[in-house]
């Protein structure tokens, strides 16, 4: 139920995007890839913070692999799988708590909100990094059609796509 | 026109090394370096990474026989292109959009100039100029519904009921119309301010009419503004080495957040101690 929601809401961020047509799908599947690690391992008993470093990692290395087989941006395939784990929620409790006068409690959460942003970047720093350092140096090493020369021949077709 | 049928076949052959194309004139340099600029500003004012826009210009210089060397930050471009002879363009870029079609189909282009040699530059320059003054992929209450059914899946999935739904799709779609009347091309901090104090409103209410969660209903109708673009394209540019640029866009992202978090907290602490709602 759940995952079927967020489906429909990366769908549904995908149009406010203007997302290329063909990578809606796709980015929307990663975005429940995403939301079902996360909440797995909340499930298991993982910190949020934790929980969010997992999930981006797996919706942006996804997105970086999917990204090239699709030849699109991975940008494209990412952001709807992001969405969904920015820490609304313990923002606004946070918010709360300050307006309540709570200003303890209020810091606490908003602390937790903050690392758990931390660990949405720093999960996608390390696929992105993996991407750039590890991920496309191997494919262009054993994959033929990562050669710029075969892609020319492969995509011959595309002029006239674009010309029309 | 300038031709440059003769380069073709030349550049399948020797496509490893920079092609050098002994002297270029004054007129195709310039033909050549608003090709490439074009390109990078199409792609920077629809949302791509500065990173790419970088390369995407690189190459593409690259491609015609041009040594382009750029700075990209996300407000500008200033890019020489040279051989021989150097020619310098600046453009700043000041609206800015999401428009992540572009964003592909400018990459398609680019990636088609790469790997075949295409004739005319001014029909290239033309092919640029017809996607970044293509209307927007979606209309208008397309877009609308989308708002509506993102607002309604997460406040559902952050655990409000239907009731709540329908206070935050509310909340969402009021909130999209207004910023589509103001007309703000780019978030601001205003902008983001209002939405924030507008959606924080419906959840007031309908906790103070109907006894509602308001949580879900805020965040609800808030977390599809949530600067997602700017975080992943941040980190993307940190990673590639851009640190002026990343820097520049994680302080988006900041500002983005902070302006929709004092709406929520102005309008949580009127309705509070106007005595609207009392303990959250």
């Amino acid at each position: 139920m759940k995952f079927a929601l967020i489906f429909f809401a990366s769908l549904a961020i995908a149009v406010q995007f203007s997302l290329p047509r063909n990578s809606f799908l796709v980015s929307a599947l990663i975005a429940v890839a995403g939301s079902m690690v996360n909440s797995s391992l909340l499930r298991v008993g993982a910190h949020p913070q934790e929980s969010a470093f997992a999930a981006a990692f797996a919706v942006a290395i996804l997105a970086e692999l999917l990204a090239r087989k699709m030849k699109v941006p991975s940008l494209v395939l990412s952001i709807p799988g992001i969405i969904p784990l920015v820490p609304g929620s313990a923002a606004y409790r946070a918010t709360t708590y300050l307006v309540d006068g709570k200003e303890l409690s209020g810091a606490e959460t908003a602390i937790g909100a903050a690392l758990t942003a931390v660990g949405i970047a720093s999960g996608l720093l390390l696929a992105s990094s993996l991407s750039r350092r590890v991920i496309k140096p191997l494919l262009a090493r054993f994959s033929p059609s990562h050669h710029p020369m075969v892609t020319a021949q492969i995509e011959g077709g595309d002029a006239e796509k674009l010309k029309s | 026109m300038p031709t440059f049928q003769f380069f073709q076949g030349f550049f399948r052959v020797t496509r490893k090394t920079r092609p050098t194309m002994g002297r270029w004139t004054r007129r195709e340099l310039s033909d050549g370096a608003a090709l490439c600029l074009e390109l990078g500003s199409g792609l920077l004012e629809n949302g791509g990474e500065t990173s790419r826009v970088e390369e995407t210009i690189r190459l593409a210089g690259e491609a015609l026989g041009l040594t382009a060397e750029t700075i990209v930050t996300p407000t500008g471009i200033t890019v020489t292109f040279g051989n021989g002879e150097v020619i310098t363009r600046v453009a700043r870029i000041k609206h800015r959009v999401i428009n992540l079609d572009k964003v592909d189909r400018l990459n398609k282009l680019s990636r088609q100039l790469r790997e075949e040699y295409h004739p005319n530059l001014a029909e290239l320059r033309e092919e640029v100029q017809k996607i970044r003054l293509a209307p927007m992929a979606y209309s208008h209450a397309q877009q609308v519904i989308a708002t509506a059914v993102a607002c309604a899946c997460y406040t559902v999935s952050l655990g409000g009921g239907w009731e709540e739904a329908t206070w935050a799709v509310s909340a969402g779609v009021l909130g999209r119309l207004i910023l589509d009347l103001v007309g703000s091309e780019f978030p601001s901090f205003l902008s983001l301010f209002s939405i924030a104090f507008l959606s924080t409103m419906f959840g007031v209410g309908g906790y103070s009419l109907s006894g509602l969660d308001t949580e879900s209903i805020v965040v609800g109708s808030l977390l599809h503004r949530m600067p997602g673009l700017a975080i992943v394209s941040a980190v993307r540019d940190l990673m590639a080495g851009e640190l002026i640029a990343g820097v520049a866009r994680a302080a988006e992202a900041v500002l983005i957040t902070l302006g929709m978090a004092s709406g929520v907290l102005a309008c949580l602490g009127f309705s509070m101690r106007f005595g609207l709602v009392s303990g959250l």
